[in-house]
């Protein structure tokens, strides 16, 4: 009888216990946060998802996805290199290299691992997006046409900088083949237009106001159209590339010269100009017309490319990060000082290479000394910065010179600038002049929305590309469209060589510090890009002041300014594509670009 | 394996050997069992062990054990700090010496597992009378109510273990009640405590001459000096400020006290085992107690209660209850903080505040404080209130365990539930006060009132145990067969702002048997379901097989006069582990946790949408790759030893380990980018993919005794261990050096400084004479660290980089030590060491020390070494230089890269423990109604050797922060 009572105790503990086991071992639900499955179980969750992967995708070539420290125009002959620490110092001392550096796995102008992530994160939700439980058919379809043209633009941004690149069509699990080897140049073009005519079809014209800078039609018709002039110039429209990678050339170059790159190019362009003209938006001319130079050109220039959600940008980087982040690299003024961390953005000044792509407001050129010029007086230099055309006084805050874009600001004037812009007894970094552009009128805003497509690029393109296949007249009349905005009288030069060095001009101008010149003067193959444009003597305005002046910034106290060579950056052919990082080539997978 | 290090292991291997030999030379009376010197440790009879304790004899296991009378010799409040050379194969690093907030890093074996994180250590698990418990319970036991506390090393010791037992265990038993008449005994001792080292920075005058020298670097070596000779002068003559941080916020020393009451007795039916503990340890800090200030503070108040009863002759039944609450106090700084330490922050400003920055208060009894310093470390202590934290804990365990000879002999069935219970609240009295400098305001600070905040309950966690056990013991004529199966379920749970749960379920058993004594074979093994998998993987098993013979016993040793026992043994089996501190990873939560799920994080900036102002959307970003194969880390364990005594005096004990690791779980950097991973804090890759070795020794022995009536007792033990990382999927390197894959887990790597660059290797335009490699830094000036380049391809990059030092974990540890009796009185010693480890200067936590002036830091001894040439000043260190020029703005190439120059042995040897006591005679007390008296004087940690300690006066185990503590005690114990 015992014995029995003992082993019904026995028993029934162990099956009492053991009943409970299935669940037991289940995720107890007091633990983690959200799975995909909640995160795309409800509208509010998957527009999460979706802004994440907007800021992932829309972030290459800004600070923190690529270059750690410092923009892009560090090393593209427009400003001066930054620090010993940033990106742009070590590349302007030793070239981009396959091996990591600043933060990066390679020091180059991009972060690659980043562009893979971005793409995996918009599969993600185009695939999970048809889960949401509280979302309409048309609102998925879409979003998934918006990460479609988000994958594009990532491509896009590949394709200019590294030629052809392994092509992913899905978020990849790990059992799937992931020995994806590069594609060629024709079959990454491929797979950006497609893209962007899938995205295209599916997108809106038009946001709601509380949802204005998600993609649109015009955004991704934009994206083809940049892709397609990139495929046109002459550094991938070739039949022998810059440097021989053997057998896979044609992950570098087309392979052959096929002028009929450019007309399709120009339907592209035209495409969204028309998509513009048709949705309200545009270029910004408020004071001129057709050929008449543009009597507000100031204002207008100054709100393009600064204030927010204007007509004339198509798609912006739209991000608020406060005291921490991108705008830092932008923002140079004393608002900024939020950590005592705005030497990280010293040392990048305008250099006197660009200085001379600037006009005249009459259209004119100036003329600024050379090296071997002695000091002359700072007066001088005064009286020459104003005569300058709208876009350089925009852009720019010059020694002794109040910022123009924020007249009246204590904070925007020398006098309140509190940290030096002048170059003494030849220290470097501190170039002609100091970046205002992206913050016309705006006082102590911070953040800032950095354009990624501005219509001036279209027009710019199509008087590019119609000057290729010789139609000079409408090469003429886009430039103009530009030219003239800016206040300046039309340009008439006819002969093609010509016109090709005005539109190069013109686009140096216009797309100062926007990330564009330093893929353009590569693209272009431009014949002095080793010899003051990217690599080679830099120089810079350096400055004497009164003794014992206590504020130099200001005109009391500057004397004479002489240029001189502040450094020389390294400029090598390799350096036409980026290197991918030598630890994914290392996996012997992809092939690396040549010289690296 | 480092021959440096195996030839110091033979040479204390061959010391030991010499004492033994000398000692083993004197008699072969044996004395009896000393009790109380320093030194010794008791060892109980039995092994400990999980689901049934077994002999020593009979265990076939790697298992060190420590009687908690032992721990008790050295006061301590925090019981890990007892552990020193008390525990072959445990290695033990002290921690800070904060009061509450003091566990020592520990290490079973070594490491065997880089999914340890960053940390390396603390990896173990800990049972408290056969159920798991948190560190944070054990941390604070007393020594009055612990058994013993062994560790399990081998794979028989953790056969029952399965996903617990990877890394060891520490495993704790409590004090039961014996049969015998009722005993009390109470013990206090008290003592002051005091730094055991302070590493003071320069005195303004040094500071400042050094900080001329410092920015007339910066200036492009034109003397151009902040501080002016009349300033200068000021200063040595001691007009100027001068504020010693270190003396104005310390005192010299600083009570502890703590007492027992232990009541202990029982007969057939009801045993107990009451212990009453108090203890009470206060800071260093140097300031009074009051309403609104107070020392830092930690008492502990405990009660345990093991009782047993016998009923029926078929029921046995436990009853342990344990109370204990653990109050902290301490200056509100950083106020406001729920679970900020004081030490971290307070100490990092005495260590980099300089002295010359302002007085204490000013002229008007202000506060000094500036914007650059604004945390006047005196006004930390006395200004900014106080804060109070309160935990309690609350455990009981309930067993009860049936005789079931009734159904065949030796049949039983025990079941036992636990229930532990922490919970921890509290509450700040906050105020502040306005910086003055000058005779102004310097920060937006007020001078507030003190202000209390409401009682905040900030954590309470709970583990529920529940364990059935069939049993099985039973002697056969020359069989011997004791066995046991078990089932455990275990729920952890936490409530605060990281709320989660830990599940798991474990059918665990083992079965030892032995024949005539000789021959002994085990088995175990666990069956073990863990909550962190998807349903596939969620249940594993886990082997282990291990005998020992017991040679002594055969016939043809029987009677062997010199060797008294001999025991050989070997295990093999595989434990698991499902824990992965990937912290170092940027997921430090996740533990490896349920990674077979998507999750997604929200992120804090995010885009925005709209077309007017910036509204930041939220951002969900996937956590990780999401990988639903993701399983357990495997450990196979292999284990040779051998026991043995010699003359009846001499035991020695040895033993040998392989611990082969496979699955590890790790970050994939091998896979093709085009996967879209980035490895960073998102769309991270974690594959069982890792593998590890980890091999060592350890041995001990222990020799008792007398010379005349002079009884004496020498032991030694070391452990070592060596750990090699096979795979772990790193970044894969441009060359093999670079990488950390086939070295031990945390070897530093970096560059190999190879002196400082001279004026000579420059050409007279400042670029380098040809022929040197160009460093990747930037451009160096003389008095810059010079580097290897490696791999000869003229520059200096992440290609050079390569082993430049050991880890931070010590491969030896050792510990010898002595005790002596004499009529009563008894004087004994502890001495422990560890070597093999390096200290790397540039650590983030120690740069405040040893890299002067960058980021308006302070300045040491270290610095006054630093490359200089002002020939004008007389100033010319070119030829001595042991420290790279000076700068205020900080350096890249010399204060922020990784290399050699910064990396030193942390090799050490201290007495832990010095005790001389007397018993009074037993006629004696025997008048005053006592059953025992002891009085005792001891020192803990009086002395230290170490080069780092020398050289830099940095202490090798508490490198920065609330220093390590040494004290000075008396004790006495009265039985009745």
């Amino acid at each position: 009888m015992k014995k029995l009572l003992y082993l019904l105790i026995g028993v029934g503990l162990v099956t009492g216990i053991y009943s409970c086991q299935k669940t037991f071992l289940q995720k107890p639900n007091t633990t983690g946060s959200s799975t995909i499955a909640t995160v795309f179980s409800n509208t509010t969750g998957a527009l999460s998802a979706l802004s994440a992967a907007y800021r992932l995708a829309l972030i290459q070539g800004l600070p923190y996805s690529g270059l750690g420290h410092g923009t892009l125009s560090g090393i593209s002959g427009e400003m001066s290199k930054g620090y010993s620490w940033h990106a742009t110092f070590l590349i302007a001392g030793n070239g981009m290299s396959p091996n990591p550096g600043d933060g990066n796995d390679a020091l180059a102008d991009d972060k690659f691992s980043d562009d893979y992530a971005s793409i995996r994160k918009n599969y993600l939700v185009l695939e999970n997006i048809d889960q949401v439980a509280d979302m309409d058919a048309a609102t998925k379809a879409t979003i998934k046409a918006e990460m479609t043209g988000l994958n594009a633009y990532r491509y896009m941004g590949m394709f200019i900088r590294y030629g052809g690149v392994p092509i992913v069509t899905k978020s990849f699990d790990a059992s799937d083949n992931l020995a994806v080897p590069r594609g060629t140049l024709q079959q990454t073009l491929d797979q950006i237009t497609t893209l962007c005519d899938a995205a295209i079809a599916g997108l809106p014209d038009k946001w709601a106001d509380n949802f204005g800078g998600r993609l649109t039609k015009g955004s991704v018709l934009a994206i083809k159209a940049r892709a397609l002039m990139f495929a046109a110039r002459p550094l991938f429209n070739t039949a022998t590339p810059y440097l021989s990678i053997g057998a896979n050339n044609k992950m570098i170059c087309f392979g052959s010269v096929d002028q009929n790159r450019w007309n399709t190019a120009i339907t592209a362009n035209e495409a969204v100009i028309s998509w513009a003209n048709a949705n309200g938006y545009g270029i910004i001319n408020t004071g001129g017309g057709t050929n008449t130079p543009n009597t507000k050109a100031f204002d207008d220039y100054g709100t393009a490319t600064s204030t927010p959600s204007n007509r004339e940008v198509l798609l912006a980087y739209k991000v608020d990060e406060g005291g921490n982040g991108i705008p830092k690299y932008f923002n140079r003024s004393p608002y900024y000082n939020l950590n005592g961390d705005r030497y990280d953005t010293d040392n990048s000044g305008t250099l006197s290479n660009f200085m001379t792509n600037y006009y005249k407001a009459d259209g004119t050129n100036q003329t600024w000394p050379g090296i071997t010029d002695a000091a002359r007086p700072y007066s001088e230099y005064n009286a020459k910065i104003m005569q300058m055309e709208p876009r350089c006084l925009v852009d720019n805050l010059f020694p002794g010179i109040d910022a123009a874009n924020n007249a009246g600001d204590y904070n925007w004037s020398v006098a309140g600038w509190g940290r030096g812009i002048i170059n003494q007894n030849g220290g470097q970094g501190k170039g002609n002049a100091t970046t205002t552009k992206f913050y016309y009128h705006a006082g102590s805003r911070l953040w800032m929305e950095f354009p990624l497509f501005r219509m001036a690029e279209f027009y710019l393109n199509l008087a590019e590309a119609y000057n290729e296949v010789g139609n000079t007249a409408k090469a003429l009349e886009n430039l103009n469209v530009v030219h003239n905005r800016a206040g300046l009288p039309s340009i008439t030069t006819a002969d093609q060589a010509g016109l090709r060095k005005a539109i190069q001009r013109e686009w140096a101008v216009e797309f100062y510090n926007e990330n564009q010149r330093y893929f353009l003067v590569k693209h272009w193959k431009l014949d002095d890009i080793g010899n003051g444009l990217l690599g080679g003597p830099m120089r810079e305005f350096s400055f004497t002041t009164v003794p014992g002046a206590s504020n130099v910034n200001l005109a009391s106290s500057l004397l004479t300014y002489k240029d001189y060579v502040t450094y020389t950056a390294y400029w090598n052919p390799k350096m036409y594509l980026d290197p991918f990082p030598q630890a994914e080539i290392n996996k012997g997978i992809i092939v690396q670009n040549p010289g690296y | 394996m480092n021959k440096r290090y195996i030839i110091r292991s033979l040479i204390i291997g061959l010391a030991l050997g010499w004492v033994n030999h000398h000692a083993s030379a004197q008699t072969t009376v044996s004395s009896k069992k000393d009790s109380s010197a320093a030194g010794n440790t008791t060892t109980p009879k039995k092994e400990p062990g999980r689901l049934f304790d077994i002999s020593k004899e009979r265990s076939t296991a790697a298992v060190s054990v420590v009687a908690g009378d032992t721990l008790y010799k050295t006061p301590a409040p925090n019981i890990t700090n007892t552990l020193y050379g008390r525990l072959p194969g445990l290695t033990v690093l002290q921690g800070n010496g904060e009061p509450g907030n003091d566990n020592a890093n520990m290490g079973i074996r070594g490491i065997g597992s880089f999914a340890a994180g960053t940390s390396g250590y603390n990896t173990y698990k800990v049972f408290v009378d056969g159920f798991e418990t948190t560190m944070a319970y054990f941390s604070y036991l007393t020594p009055a109510e612990i058994e013993s506390v062994s560790i399990l090393k081998d794979a028989a010791a953790l056969s029952t273990f399965g996903l617990r037992g990877a890394n060891g265990v520490i495993y704790v038993t409590t004090k039961r009640g014996k049969i015998s008449k009722p005993t009390v005994q109470f013990q206090a001792r008290t003592g002051f405590q005091s730094a055991l080292n302070i590493n003071k920075p320069l005195n303004s005058y040094n500071y400042a001459n050094l900080y001329n020298q410092a920015i007339s670097n910066d200036n492009g070596n034109v003397w151009t000096p902040k501080y002016s000779t009349p300033q200068l002068q000021a200063y040595a003559n001691g007009t100027g400020t001068n504020v010693d941080w270190y003396d104005a916020v310390l005192k010299n020393r600083t009570p502890y006290t703590d007492g027992d009451l232990i009541f202990s007795g029982g007969d057939s039916t009801v045993r107990y085992n009451v212990t009453l503990d108090y203890s009470n340890q206060k800071a260093l800090y140097n300031v009074s107690g009051s309403d609104i200030t107070s020392n830092q503070s930690f008492g502990r108040y405990n009660l345990r209660s093991n009782l047993t009863f016998n009923m029926f002759k078929i029921f046995e039944a436990r009853v342990d209850l344990n109370g204990r609450i653990e109050d902290r106090k301490q200056p509100d700084y950083p106020y406001n903080s729920a679970y900020g330490t004081l030490g971290s922050a307070l100490w990092k400003d005495l260590a980099s505040y300089p002295d010359n920055i302002y007085p204490v208060k000013d002229a008007a009894g202000h506060w000094s404080g500036t914007t650059l310093y604004p945390n006047n470390p005196v006004a930390s202590l006395n200004a900014l209130g106080v804060q109070s934290l309160h935990t309690r804990y609350l455990q009981g365990n309930f067993g009860l365990k049936e005789n079931l000879s009734g159904i065949t002999k030796g049949l039983y069935l025990d079941e036992a539930f636990s229930f532990n219970n922490s919970a921890q609240s509290v509450y700040n009295k906050y105020s502040d006060y306005a910086r003055y400098y000058n005779g102004v305001t310097t920060t937006t600070n007020t001078t507030t009132p003190i202000v209390a905040s409401t009682l905040i309950a900030t954590q309470s966690n709970d583990v529920k145990q529940g364990t059935v056990t069939l049993g099985y013991d039973r002697q056969f004529g020359d069989h011997r067969i004791t066995s046991a199966v078990n089932y455990q379920q275990y729920a952890y749970r936490t409530d605060d702002f990281n709320s989660f749960e830990y599940h798991y379920q474990n059918i665990s058993g083992r079965g030892n048997y032995s024949y005539k004594n000789k021959y002994i074979g085990e088995i175990g093994f666990s069956y073990f379901g863990s909550d962190a998998y998807a349903s596939g993987h969620r249940w594993g098993m886990y082997p282990a097989i291990s005998g020992a013979w017991i040679v002594s016993n055969e016939s043809f040793l029987q009677n062997n006069q010199s060797i008294s026992f001999f025991k050989l043994r070997a295990s093999a089996g595989r434990t698991g582990s499902s824990d992965n501190d990937m912290s170092g990873y940027g997921f430090g939560t996740l533990n490896g946790r349920y990674l077979y799920q998507q999750y997604y994080q929200s992120n804090a900036s995010a885009v925005y949408f709209g077309n007017t102002g910036p509204n930041a959307q939220t951002a969900l970003n996937p956590r990780y790759i999401a990988n639903a194969d993701v399983k357990p880390e495997i450990s196979m364990k292999y284990n040779i030893g051998a026991d043995l005594k010699f003359f009846k005096k001499l035991d020695v004990s040895l033993d040998a380990f392989l611990d082969k690791r496979s699955n590890i779980l790790t970050l994939n950097n091998t896979l093709p980018t085009d996967f879209g991973y980035n490895n960073g804090t998102t769309l991270a890759v974690f594959q069982n993919i890792g593998k590890m070795t980890n091999k060592g020794f350890e041995v001990s022995m222990n020799y008792t005794d007398h010379f005349g009536k002079i009884g004496y007792s020498i032991n030694g033990q070391a452990s070592y261990n060596k750990n090699k990382i096979d795979y772990m999927a790193e970044v894969t390197p441009n060359y093999a050096y670079n990488g950390a894959t086939g070295l031990p887990f945390g070897t530093f790597r970096g560059l190999k400084s190879t002196g400082f660059y001279q004026q000579s290797d420059f050409n007279t335009d400042g670029t380098l004479k040809a022929g040197q490699p160009i460093p990747a830094f930037g451009l160096v000036q003389p008095g810059d660290l010079k580097y290897q380049d490696v791999n000869g391809d003229g520059k200096v990059d992440q290609n050079d980089v390569t082993q430049i030092g050991k880890s931070p974990f010590p491969e030896l540890t050792y510990a010898f030590g002595a005790s002596f009796n004499f009529k009563g009185f008894d004087l004994g010693a502890l001495f422990q060491g560890v070597s093999g480890y390096s200290v790397n200067l540039l650590n983030t936590n120690l740069t405040s020390q040893t890299v002067a002036f960058v980021n308006n830091g302070n300045a040491y001894q270290i610095a006054q070494g630093a490359w200089a040439y002002y020939p004008a000043q007389g100033i010319d260190t070119r030829a001595t230089a042991t420290y790279p020029r000076l700068t205020t703005v900080g350096n890249i190439n010399n204060y922020g890269t990784a290399s050699s120059f910064w990396i030193k042995s942390g090799d050490y040897l201290r007495i832990r423990n010095v005790e001389l006591g007397y018993n009074f005679p037993a006629a004696l007390i025997k008048k005053w109604g006592l059953g025992k008296l002891r009085a005792y004087v001891n020192a803990v940690n009086p002395v230290t050797w170490s080069s780092l300690l020398k050289d830099y006066h940095i202490d090798p185990e508490t490198t920065y922060g609330y220093t390590g503590l040494k004290s000075y005690n008396v004790g006495v114990l009265v039985g009745f």
